[in-house]
């Protein structure tokens, strides 16, 4: 779908942020941060939460913008873009939402034939056929004439794949695809992932904390904290690297450089001591 | 998943159509469009010294049934006569020429319209003819004024005498109604006290001095002035030479009446000239195909 | 005090701010129109929903207004001995008034609470997000559709109202008080005209409040906080905004069209 978009056949990374800088209520939430993510390959993004990784992703999207810096992606810088070719590039990726975001108006079918439907005018019968082959794909053909509120996580989540991929994407976007299954819907989501990405050489990008899943699949791993990439590389090596962050996240180590304490003022004042504090 | 759709386009398209034909109903059978008649049509003018409240597509009447409508109002320059032309359905083409155009009010808050008196002449208006006796419209304040003397405050009086009588109902008059002849005021009621013997009401009225030439066979009623106002004592002259004095008593009097009747009597015959027309109330004031 | 008085001044600011807000999100949907055509399928599903499911409840109230109508005029003019002209007055009250008012509360009940609740779960549940991110404009395929069907369901439901309370009046009058069919219609058809009480009564009215409801409605499901408690606000935030919106802006266009 995205043939028409110029891309430098060299260029080995999809995606290119560089210098971006975010600031959300007053809060920075990235600075400075420069961020590669391969073409063909499972990257991982992972970090403490509020560190903001699915603003990262949506920072690729372009359905924010930042306030510095520029996120390439194919080729195109996602910030000058104008609405019809950012919805052009969308078409492009796929995202699968932590809660699936189904449109509950419509059965399962529709939900994967609505792309389809709305970006072409294939006939029924190939619109069908696409929708079964990518139902088929996910292993839900049968639950095809279920309504979203019918399905349980692990298959809205599936079904929500379906519809990621079926405009073929060049990317896509998993933010934390893991969150709430059970082993067994974990393994198929995993194995779906992993599947998509030999198979049709989908570059993947995962938002995730599932170290044990991560380790698995990804080929490339970043771990954000503070705004910056603190860490990256094969998921293998990376707890290796010796940095407190790494330690602290990859050990589960409730204290670190990631603090316990949310940032308070002086306990013994809160807690009206404050004559003896002196 | 398809036909989903599809119930959905069927059911909105229903809907949609539903909601025009109301439209449609409200527009053609409830607003005056429904009295814009399909037939062919002649016009005849009538001129009138006053229209009242006639408007544009008011009906035409002729004993009381539709035939036409109202089809414009102009003032002729120089002139103080409205000239009104009548668009009158073709079938009745034999009104005489010498017939009679009123404008009546349908009912007592009912909108105005022409009625059609026939004639006797054995010529009938054609296309673009006049016909050129009317009758213009009557304020209903005039016709109830006429009726009743039309209201008014007392004089102050210089020296007054009395005269009484005796009424079998004086509905809600009350002491210091006014006493009026010709719609004037002349006096007023100075006690109603009930006869224990006779069994109705002794009425008595305190006339100014001025008017010590009233005829002693004159007729006293209790009316009602305006639509809903206060009811008084009218005073309907005689024929007799000699007059009332202080002391005397009047014979002839006319009890409260209620103001239906009243109304009903003198509305349902249009005017005391519009005999012939007799029944052409509100009961039979319908317009063909509407049952 | 001084708090107090800064509250107010808030509460004038946010509700100012909030009317400024719905005013550029019209332009918004507006400047959609265009973009919106591509998704008509979408309307008339929304025209389904806020108008063919009005349907019911807007016929069985206009019977009742009519027949309720028909009953106080009765017993009004009666006294007067005018009751030959009630059934005109029933016309005209519901085409001048309580049909396009009555149905636009209605509508705002029925239709304009589900447009904001659901608006408000389908941000609450990423789905608007996830339109935007299948390059589907949520504002050409959500907002516009759903402003259009309320655009295009008011003066239907209004009509549709209108002609169930002259039904409800006739019932009543005709069938029930005695008043002359012939009568009842024909005092009807004198004073009812097409221009000022049909088209600027029912239809002008109905037009500009289904334009108000559905825009109040669109806009608190887009401005609300997606949570449950922001939807369950804005839902109630709708019924009161339309309610003052429909019955202020009744006060203005009837000065101005009568």
């Amino acid at each position: 779908m995205t043939d028409s978009v110029p891309a430098t056949p060299d260029d080995s990374m999809l995606v290119r942020i560089r210098g971006l800088t975010t600031v959300l209520g007053g809060k920075t939430i990235f600075s400075d941060l420069d961020l590669d993510i391969p073409r063909g390959k499972i990257t991982a993004i992972m970090g403490p939460s509020g560190t903001g990784k699915t603003t990262l992703l949506k920072h690729i999207t372009g359905q924010m913008r930042a306030d510095a810096g520029e996120i390439v992606v194919d080729g195109l810088n996602v910030a000058e873009l104008s609405r019809e070719k950012l919805y052009k590039l969308r078409e492009g990726i796929g995202y699968l939402f932590q809660n699936s975001a189904l449109l509950t108006d419509f059965d399962v079918f529709e939900n994967v034939a609505f792309p389809l439907r709305q970006h072409t005018q294939l006939p029924e019968v190939l619109i069908r056929n696409l929708v079964l082959l990518k139902l088929q794909a996910v292993g839900l053909r049968g639950a095809a004439a279920l309504m979203p509120s019918e399905l349980s996580g692990g298959m809205a989540r599936r079904v929500a794949l379906a519809r990621a991929i079926v405009f073929d994407p060049m990317l896509i976007l998993y933010d934390e695809p893991f969150v709430g299954l059970d082993p067994v819907a974990l393994n198929q989501v995993l194995k779906l992932i992993r599947t998509l990405n030999q198979t049709l050489g989908i570059t993947s990008v995962l938002v995730a904390h599932e170290l044990a899943a991560i380790r698995q699949i990804a080929q490339h791993v970043f771990l954000i904290a503070n705004g910056k990439v603190v860490a990256q590389g094969d998921p293998k090596t990376i707890a290796d690297d010796g940095s407190p962050w790494t330690r602290q996240f990859f050990g589960g180590e409730a204290d670190g450089p990631v603090p316990f304490q949310y940032p308070a003022g002086d306990y013994a004042q809160a807690l009206g001591f404050a004559g003896a504090a002196k | 998943m398809s036909q989903q759709r599809s119930s959905y386009a069927v059911g909105t398209g229903l809907f949609i159509v539903f909601g025009f034909a109301a439209l449609a109903y409200l527009a053609t059978q409830t607003t005056s469009i429904a009295n814009v008649h399909q037939g062919a049509s002649y016009i005849v003018d009538a001129h009138f010294a006053n229209i009242g409240q006639l408007k544009d597509r008011a009906p035409v009447k002729i004993a009381g049934v539709r035939v036409g409508q109202v089809q414009s109002i102009s003032l002729e320059p120089g002139r103080e006569v409205a000239d009104v032309k009548l668009s009158i359905d073709k079938r009745y083409d034999r009104i005489p020429l010498d017939s009679v155009a009123t404008i009546f009010t349908s009912g007592l808050l009912g909108d105005q319209y022409i009625g059609i008196e026939y004639g006797s002449s054995k010529k009938t208006v054609t296309d673009g003819g006049t016909l050129a006796l009317t009758k213009p419209a009557q304020q209903l304040e005039d016709m109830l004024g006429k009726f009743f003397g039309a209201g008014g405050v007392a004089d102050n009086l210089g020296g007054t005498y009395t005269v009484w009588a005796r009424f079998t109902n004086v509905g809600s008059l009350s002491v210091g109604a006014p006493v009026k002849m010709a719609g004037v005021a002349i006096g007023s009621v100075q006690s109603i006290q009930a006869d224990p013997v006779k069994l109705d009401a002794k009425v008595t009225l305190a006339i100014d001095k001025r008017y010590n030439q009233i005829p002693d066979d004159s007729s006293a009623a209790v009316f009602t002035s305006g639509l809903i106002g206060t009811q008084f004592v009218a005073i309907q002259p005689g024929g007799s030479p000699d007059a009332l004095k202080n002391g005397d008593e009047m014979i002839l009097t006319q009890s409260a009446m209620q103001l239906e009747d009243l109304i009903g009597k003198f509305l349902v015959n249009g005017s005391s000239s519009d005999s012939k027309a007799a029944g052409n109330g509100k009961s039979s004031d319908t317009t063909p195909g509407k049952h | 005090m001084n708090q107090r008085i800064s509250q107010d001044n808030n509460v004038v600011i946010q509700s100012l701010t909030q009317i400024g807000n719905c005013g550029l999100f019209l332009l918004t949907l507006l400047v959609a129109v265009p973009r919106s055509l591509r998704y008509i399928r979408e309307t008339i599903r929304q025209l389904w929903f806020v108008g063919a499911m009005s349907l019911t409840i807007i016929m069985v109230c206009g019977l009742f207004v009519g027949m309720v109508l028909m009953l106080q005029l009765y017993h009004v003019l009666s006294i007067f001995g005018g009751t030959s002209a009630s059934g005109m007055v029933v016309a005209l009250s519901v085409y001048r008034e309580l049909g396009p008012v009555v149905t636009a509360l209605l509508f705002a009940g029925r239709a304009g609470t589900s447009i904001t609740a659901e608006i408000g779960l389908m941000r609450a549940t990423d789905q608007i997000d996830a339109m935007e991110l299948m390059a589907v404009d949520p504002i050409a395929y959500v907002a516009t559709p759903r402003f259009l069907a309320g655009l295009i369901a008011m003066p239907l439901l209004t009509c549709v109202f209108c002609a169930m309370a002259i039904l409800g009046g006739h019932l009543v009058g005709v069938t029930w008080l005695g008043i002359d069919n012939g009568t009842f219609w024909s005092n009807m058809t004198a004073q009812v005209d097409l221009h000022t009480d049909i088209v600027n009564g029912v239809l002008f009215k109905s037009l500009a409040f289904g334009a108000v409801v559905s825009l109040i409605a669109v806009f608190q499901g887009f401005a609300t906080p997606p949570t449950s408690e922001g939807v369950a606000r804005a839902t109630t935030r709708t019924v009161v905004a339309s309610s003052i919106a429909i019955l202020a802006l009744d006060f203005v266009l009837t000065a101005f069209l009568m």
